[in-house]
């Protein structure tokens, strides 16, 4: 499935001249609907994970704001926004390593706070900085950790999350020499030790390279069959592809919340279009269609021997057409064009640019 | 509470602090410290038997009573606890929640399903496992005490435990300070500042009124141990180390609060 449905004459290379819209591919909907089956919404078991009105304050900075929301069983909820947005202090306080201000946290039934230890007994978390201690070997590290978990039988527990997650090569080796993506998936191993049903992962393919976040990926997808998983991030093609369910935040508050369908959809009339003319576009075109030139200065930036222009608004269908054929009469070169029904990103950006 | 995951964080923070290059660094500075404190107070020991036996010569009496406890052990208890402990556990301790923090094992750590006492107890524990490591090398001195003299074996018994007590106090000092910091360095320095601050106090405040003095006297922590160096065993002694330090570890334990409210 493809996000932008954009008329196909209308979609061109992109700058980098990647096709625009390939990148947000998402899980294929077999398989999507496949898992779906085992999503439940049962109203009368606890949610693995349910926050309610978790406010956070650094100072006169409200990080996190009135934020609710619940994992249901069997989903990957994707707790999706910019940097900044309290991703990171809403999981601290999720696993229990923060106190909210106010507010309430359930794992399972159980209040985080009050029942820290045994409300966390049967959570994974992977934290984003993916601590680790340099002078012990890999299978030192899971043998500690296995041990704070209290898990029977740690030598097993260990050898399953080794062939899990491919770590035979580097089981002797001293965490400190580990390279990113072996560093990732021994922070993911130290989560999986004692089999949790749910699994928090902060920013889990930060750093990567691409062909690792693929892996990571598919490996989040398939952890995701058997528990509860939510995950953060800030990256629009992995929420896609990964979640069945997405919380957006902005400045602390949950701006929306849904399928990414459905959130993808939630701006029908929205348009988003980046084009390229040779020569400046007249100010009463620009008006009418709200074409604006593209950088802080006002001024249209000038990228492959032309100046960028932007829309950034809900555009009539006449309006549309209209714009299109003048692309077509001009001989611009149309960029990237997303409507609301597919523009995630625009979605996204427009919840969290504060209605831009 | 499970005493069993405090051992085994108790076991990786001794390891961990003793087995890395600094670690050594700091253990292998303050063996060779203590090495010539002892060595320098023998020397001292074997030039006061030769006088007294010069003057016992002169005088033509019994010796004077030049005992080894009184030249070698007492004085390098002294200077290890009243001089060396200030500089070595802030090194010791700074690490133990501040250099977590800031690394963000803390974060993992406290997402397990631990209880802050089980954490707190554990790193303690790993602290004081490890001091108690670093003084195993008195065993040694021991050995040479026997050899060259028949120390009071009791006593020196008695000073060992009071060094022990005053480097567990002396611990829980440099943890609280590293659970309420989020830099090693800022932790060491609070902390070595804090205990030159408890060593000097009570001597500084000697001049002033009665009752300052006797309030001094009771939170001298070094009079309380210069009676353990020199061989008397006094129960309120003991119970002033361990009540302050069972304070401490309380106030530890607020501390970690204090880290879940900052985040």
């Amino acid at each position: 499935m493809r996000g932008p449905k954009t008329p196909e004459s209308a979609i061109s290379e992109g700058e980098d001249g990647n096709r625009v819209g390939d990148s947000t591919q998402t899980r294929p909907d077999s398989s999507r609907n496949a898992h779906e089956a085992h999503v439940t919404n049962d109203t009368s078991a606890p949610h693995p994970i349910e926050a309610s009105r978790l406010v956070k304050t650094y100072g006169p900075v409200r990080a996190v704001d009135d934020v609710s929301f619940a994992v249901h069983r069997g989903e990957i909820l994707g707790l999706l926004g910019p940097n900044g947005a309290g991703k990171s202090t809403t999981l601290r306080m999720l696993v229990g390593f923060q106190y909210p201000d106010s507010g309430e946290v359930r794992l399972q039934g159980r209040d985080v706070y009050r029942q820290g230890a045994e409300a966390r007994s049967r959570l994974g978390y992977m934290p984003e900085a993916l601590p680790l201690y340099a002078e012990m070997t890999v299978r030192a590290y899971l043998g500690y950790f296995a041990s704070l978990k209290g898990v029977a039988g740690p030598a097993q527990a260990i050898d399953r999350v080794v062939q899990d997650l491919s770590l035979e090569d580097v089981i002797q080796r001293p965490c400190g020499n580990l390279s990113r993506g072996y560093r990732q998936r021994v922070g993911l191993a130290q989560a999986l030790l004692a089999d949790p049903s749910v699994l928090v992962l902060d920013e889990p393919t930060s750093g990567l390279d691409p062909n690792q976040i693929h892996d990571f990926r598919s490996l989040i997808r398939r952890l995701g069959q058997e528990r509860s998983v939510l995950l953060s991030t800030h990256i629009l093609p992995e929420a896609l592809e990964v979640c069945d369910r997405l919380v957006i935040l902005s400045r602390g508050r949950v701006v929306a919340e849904g399928r990414p369908q459905e959130l993808a959809g939630s701006g029908s009339g929205l348009h988003w279009v980046r084009l390229r003319a040779a020569s400046p576009i007249a100010p009463e075109q620009c008006e009418r269609f709200g074409l604006e030139a593209e950088g802080a200065t006002g001024q249209a930036a000038e990228r492959g021997g032309g100046l960028v222009y932007c829309v950034r608004r809900d555009l009539s269908a006449d309006d549309a057409r209209a714009l299109l054929g003048l692309v077509a009469e001009n001989g611009w070169d149309l960029l990237e064009w997303q409507t609301g029904a597919a523009g995630l990103e625009a979605v996204f950006r427009r919840l969290t640019l504060g209605g831009e | 509470m499970n005493l069993g995951r405090s051992y085994k964080i108790a076991v990786r923070e001794a390891r961990g602090l003793l087995w890395s290059t600094g670690g050594g660094l700091i253990v292998g500075t303050f063996w060779a410290a203590t090495g010539l404190i002892f060595t320098l107070n023998l020397f001292q020991f074997e030039r006061g038997i030769r006088l007294a036996a010069q003057q016992a010569s002169k005088l033509q009496s019994g010796p004077a009573g030049v005992h080894i406890n009184d030249w070698v052990v007492s004085q390098t208890f002294d200077l290890t606890g009243g001089v060396l402990f200030i500089f070595f556990i802030p090194l010791l301790t700074m690490r133990a929640f501040a250099e977590e923090r800031r690394t963000g094992n803390l974060e993992l750590l406290m997402s397990q399903p631990l209880a802050g006492s089980e954490l707190l107890i554990g790193k303690l524990a790993g602290s004081v496992l490890a001091l108690v490591s670093c003084l195993s090398i008195f065993l040694v001195y021991g050995v040479v005490l026997g050899i060259v003299s028949t120390p009071d074996w009791t006593a020196t018994l008695v000073g060992a435990l009071g060094l022990v007590l005053l480097g567990i106090l002396f611990t829980s000092i440099g943890t609280l300070l590293s659970v309420l910091t989020r830099s090693p360095i800022e932790a060491a320095v609070l902390t070595l500042g804090i205990l030159l601050l408890i060593v000097t106090g009570p001597a500084m405040m000697s001049n002033g009124p009665e009752w300052v003095r006797g309030m001094a006297e009771f939170l001298s922590v070094e009079g309380r141990f210069r009676d353990f160096s020199h061989g008397v065993f006094d129960l309120s002694h003991v119970a002033f180390f361990l009540g302050s330090s069972l304070l401490l570890w309380a106030a530890s334990l607020r501390g970690l609060d204090i880290v879940r409210w900052q985040g």
